[in-house]
């Protein structure tokens, strides 16, 4: 007799769940998660090398920072700031300087690192070892427990697992609990005896707590949560305690005390994260659960009785309160949403990292080459490479964010997504990160004057560099809502025509989306940066640096310069014109893969849905009257066929009193069609292959009137007194404004976008135009090359020119109208004054 | 003796009949377990908020560990308890022999006089070790010999 009675607590509704509305299909998407993980893991090798390169500071002691004091002075520089840095002069003087000074320390953090990596790895293999002894387990037999082994597997092939994990048990728990655990491929899962018990007495509680752990293995949760922890652990008895015995027994006094402090800090931040996003992963296989069978049988009345977690436990706890699981179990809407807050900490994540980053390789590089001074090109290249990678995983964390909020949005009827509010938050936390991780250097020279030698800004720059790094935040806000908007306008675009697919494949098409998006901003930054850029970030300082590579991706987006900028633009532009060409062919419409739903093998690989009603009850009706068909008409094999036809009942039990779900919907609301499939591609780029075109000839034909002002201007000569810019910009607009009319007035809707693309082709035909005219005539004077590609790189990066033109031809339009109504109410009023006058 | 004729398993074994007969069919792999684990150290595992794990459950749902614990306790005491009232009755039937050995009773038992070289052997140590002559720690041991052996 179990010594609890939990039945009386199982008021769990099955209308609840039946009437709920359809549920959206979060496995449809790339998660998240995985690249926060990623961040997670980064982060904590981050804080690892500076940690010890700290405690290496203070083990060498005083004299290396006499000697480094020494040699700037020897030098006549005053200060190590940034600005010292990146002169030309004192630079490679300074560089010299810091070498000499930094050694000593990258040994420590060489060490360090190694450290971390040794102790997780170790940790990693020890863990599932210790995990069984603390739980005491032993493999499970077919002696122990009759029929239990058989119903595991069962249930991992339910779930759907290419190979079925090692079940271990511990006969004397006496408490229901599981744990799934192992790595790369050697999964475990642990129960308790009261569990294994349960499979006898309620074997649908089984199921679900079984299913569960199942699905942390189905979800891919395992392997990456055990690197985590494992990463955690090592820097927990590695790092953390060596910074900490080394900055006590070394401080000074109370002002040393701050960077201890800020650290540990930064550790909670780090527990915090990362509970929070084990967190998520508990939904997400919740979730899954719910997926495979009937919530309510089983996985809704589990989460019912566990015990709940404390209020002061939640942000600590590794589960959810069981109420929001329960919640979760009814809608998911909650998994498409990206709070402010986990955006701000997201982007606080990203930037330190990307201040951090570039510290550590920046000074391996340095010491491992001996560069001297800024020019040095390794050197350089790690620093403005490493924290590009970083930020792009950042961005691309949130880019997946938007996406599914967007995916949210359209398929919940609405048109916003909220990308402005996680934009300005996630660019918060890029700019307060880095100025949270400064903040000793920033504060600590205003207290002490010896440590304002060593302080990366001058104290009394603070007046001016905190309102800079302001407006940066503001402009990175600014960039950040540009590039997010653009991800949710194409995933706005790509939803209904994933609906109309017969074999939905969201996810490659995500990762493809994204993958292009990276493509555009990696070769985009780096050409800024390379060119044009660095000036700017040295002089932002270092808030600046992350701000100026956003800012930066902007403008590169919408001015690139040359070919890789075009083929960059194309990928922009290629990807949300996608689904406008595929909207073209009609295909079955299936919309599963949209919902969570049961079964997913069915509306996967049902060929005509729609003809038969698509009711679940219609379905189980269909496969139950001819289950002895070696192969029915799903094209499932005969050995598939019992295990749909018990998913087919389960479906029918859950969902028989409504109509399928997708269909529900699609009967109370259609579906909104692509904005871009309005846009007709076809006739913007004609129109912009034409404007293109006839603008090289005209362009070719003005001859050698202007280069010479243009290559004055290009090679830093005084012009002769002609606004050359301004007559290139001129005749640039003039080009730009007519192909922007005409394309305005060729359809209905969407004019901005239409004439943007219309423009960016005829600007893209000109630039490799006039490449191909110089190929072709080698000998012909390179004098008018750059007003060729000056006025292209405007034509290209045609957004701004082409405001104007979709601004006029949008007053024309509406004007036209009003005109029309205001002569007809002239005639009307004329007509009616006649009679009166008459009389 | 034979696991099965152990008498905390057999107890438990009762109980679990009686409280809980669903157990029952779990009863041998749980006593395996118990063997190996017998002070129960694993009776509490999986109620922490285990990561990876399905959440907290605090409810007990399985009472053989318990009763197999609580049996092995019982069965303990219990034969603490008659071995304690054994050894007192075994005490006075010894302190009674040994008394009428000293008497040299007509029915005492008589004492093997390899032993009684024994007993002899011990005196005489502990009156050499006690400082005394070896002719007189003979006596004594002699004398004491003498009155715990035959007439």
């Amino acid at each position: 007799m179990p010594l609890s009675n939990s039945s009386g607590q199982n008021d769990v509704k099955a209308e609840a769940f039946a009437q709920s509305w359809p549920r959206l299909n979060p496995f449809a998407f790339v998660a998240d998660t995985d690249l926060q993980f990623a961040v997670i893991v980064v982060f904590i090798a981050g804080m690892t090398g500076v940690q010890w390169g700290m405690v290496g500071a203070r083990i060498v002691g005083v004299e290396n920072v006499d000697s480094f004091a020494a040699c700037l002075q020897s030098h006549l520089i005053d200060q190590m700031s940034v600005f010292a840095m990146y002169d030309k002069v004192t630079g490679p003087l300074l560089f010299q300087c810091f070498i000499g000074f930094a050694s000593p320390t990258l040994q420590y953090m060489s060490a360090g690192l190694l450290l971390l990596a040794g102790a997780a790895l170790a940790i990693f293999v020890v863990t599932p070892a210790w995990i069984r002894h603390r739980w005491r387990a032993c493999e499970i037999t077919d002696e122990d427990v009759p029929g239990l082994l058989q119903q595991l597997s069962c249930l991992a092939g339910q779930a759907g697992l290419r190979h079925t994990p090692v079940f271990l048990w511990n006969p004397l728990g006496i408490v229901p609990a599981s744990v799934s655990f192992g790595g790369f491929g050697r999964h475990r899962v642990v129960m308790t005896g009261a569990l294994a018990f349960q499979s006898l007495t309620e074997p649908d509680a089984f199921r679900a707590v079984m299913l569960h752990e199942l699905a942390h293995l189905r979800n891919g949760d395992v392997t990456k949560t055990m690197l985590a922890l494992a990463v955690w652990r090592a820097f927990l008895i590695t790092s953390l305690p060596a910074y900490f015995a080394v900055s006590f027994v070394t401080n000074d006094g109370v002002l040393d005390l701050i960077q201890p402090i800020m650290f540990a800090g930064i550790a909670v931040m780090i527990l915090l994260m990362r509970n929070g996003l084990l967190r998520v992963r508990e939904l997400y296989a919740d979730v899954r659960v719910s997926s495979w069978e009937c919530p309510e049988q089983g996985i809704a009345r589990q989460l019912s009785v566990l015990a709940p977690v404390a209020k002061w436990r939640r942000l600590l706890s590794p589960h959810p309160s069981p109420p929001r699981r329960l919640d979760l179990l009814r809608s998911t809407d909650p998994l498409f949403r990206f709070g402010s807050w986990q955006a701000l900490g997201l982007g606080a994540a990203t930037g330190v990292l990307a201040l951090l980053i570039p510290a550590l390789f920046g000074g391996f590089m340095a010491a491992r080459s001996n560069v001297v001074g800024s020019g040095g090109f390794g050197t350089f290249a790690v620093l403005l490479a490493s924290p590009l990678v970083v930020v792009v995983c950042g961005l691309s964390t949130a880019g997946i964010v938007a996406w599914r909020s967007q995916f949210q949005a359209v398929l919940r009827g609405r048109r916003s997504a909220g990308v402005l509010r996680v934009s300005f938050a996630f660019s918060a936390g890029l700019s307060l990160g880095p100025v949270g991780l400064l903040t000793p250097n920033l504060v600590l020279p205003l207290f002490d004057a010896d440590l304002a030698r060593y302080a990366v800004l001058p104290p009394e720059m603070l007046a001016y560099v905190l309102p800079a790094a302001a407006s940066f935040a503001f402009l990175l806000g600014c960039a950040i809502t540009i590039y997010l908007g653009w991800i949710a306008a194409a995933a706005y675009a790509w939803t209904p025509v994933l609906l109309r697919w017969h074999r939905p494949g969201a996810v490659p098409v995500v990762t493809v989306g994204l993958a292009c998006a990276l493509a555009l901003m990696v070769p985009l930054v780096g050409i800024r940066i390379w060119y044009t850029a660095l000036p700017q970030l040295v002089r932002g300082g270092s808030v600046g640096i992350v701000a100026a590579v956003y800012w930066l991706s902007l403008l590169g987006t919408l001015f690139p310069q040359n070919l890789v900028a075009c083929v960059c633009l194309l990928v922009l532009w290629a990807w949300p014109l996608a689904p406008a060409v595929l909207s073209k062919f009609s295909s079955a419409a299936t919309r599963g893969w949209a919902w969570l739903q049961l079964p997913a093998a069915l509306t996967f690989d049902r060929p005509d849905r729609s003809r038969s009603g698509s009711s679940s009850a219609d379905l189980s009706g269909e496969l139950l009257d001819r289950p002895d068909q070696g192969q029915d008409d799903l094209g499932l094999a005969s050995g598939h066929l019992s295990r749909v036809q018990s998913e087919v009942e389960t479906a029918a039990q859950c969902y028989a009193p409504s109509a399928h779900p997708a269909d529900r919907v699609h009967e109370e609301r259609s579906l909104p069609s692509p904005p871009l499939a309005q846009l007709r591609p076809g006739r913007a780029a004609l129109l912009g292959l034409l404007g293109g075109a006839f603008a090289s000839l005209w362009l070719h034909s003005l001859g050698d009137q202007l280069p010479v002002e243009i290559w004055r201007s290009r090679a830093g000569l005084p012009a002769s007194g002609v606004p050359v810019h301004l007559r290139m910009l001129v005749a640039a607009m003039l080009l730009q404004i007519p192909i922007a009319i005409l394309a305005t007035t060729a359809v209905p809707r969407l004019r901005f976008l239409h004439a943007v693309l219309a423009i960016n082709v005829a600007g893209v035909v000109m630039t490799f135009a006039v490449r191909l005219y110089f190929v072709a005539h080698p000998n012909l004077s390179h004098g008018s090359f750059p007003i060729f590609e000056d006025i292209s790189m405007v034509v290209v990066g045609g957004v701004a020119a082409a405001l104007p033109g979709v601004v006029a031809t949008q007053i024309l339009l509406g004007a036209l109208p009003l005109l029309s109504r205001w002569i007809a109410g002239q005639a009307h009023r004329a007509r009616r004054d006649e009679p009166s006058n008459a009389t | 003796m034979n696991e099965d004729e152990r008498p905390e398993i057999e107890l438990a074994r009762e109980v679990v009949g009686a409280l809980a007969p669903a157990e029952l069919p779990l009863f041998p792999a749980m006593q395996r377990a118990f063997d190996a684990d017998p002070k129960g150290r694993g009776i509490r595992t999986g109620t922490g908020d285990a990561i990876l794990g399905f959440g907290m459950s605090d409810a007990a749902t399985l009472l053989t560990p318990i009763v197999l614990i609580a049996a092995k306790q019982a069965v303990t005491f219990m034969a603490l308890e008659i071995g304690k009232g054994l050894a007192k009755e075994v005490a006075s039937d010894i302190s009674a022999r040994v008394r009428r050995l000293i008497r040299r009773d007509p029915d005492r038992e008589p004492f093997d006089p390899a032993l009684l070289a024994q007993v002899r052997s011990i005196a005489e140590s502990v009156a050499l070790k006690s400082k005394l002559p070896k002719k007189r720690a003979a006596a004594l041991a002699d004398a004491i010999v003498k009155q715990l052996g035959p007439k």
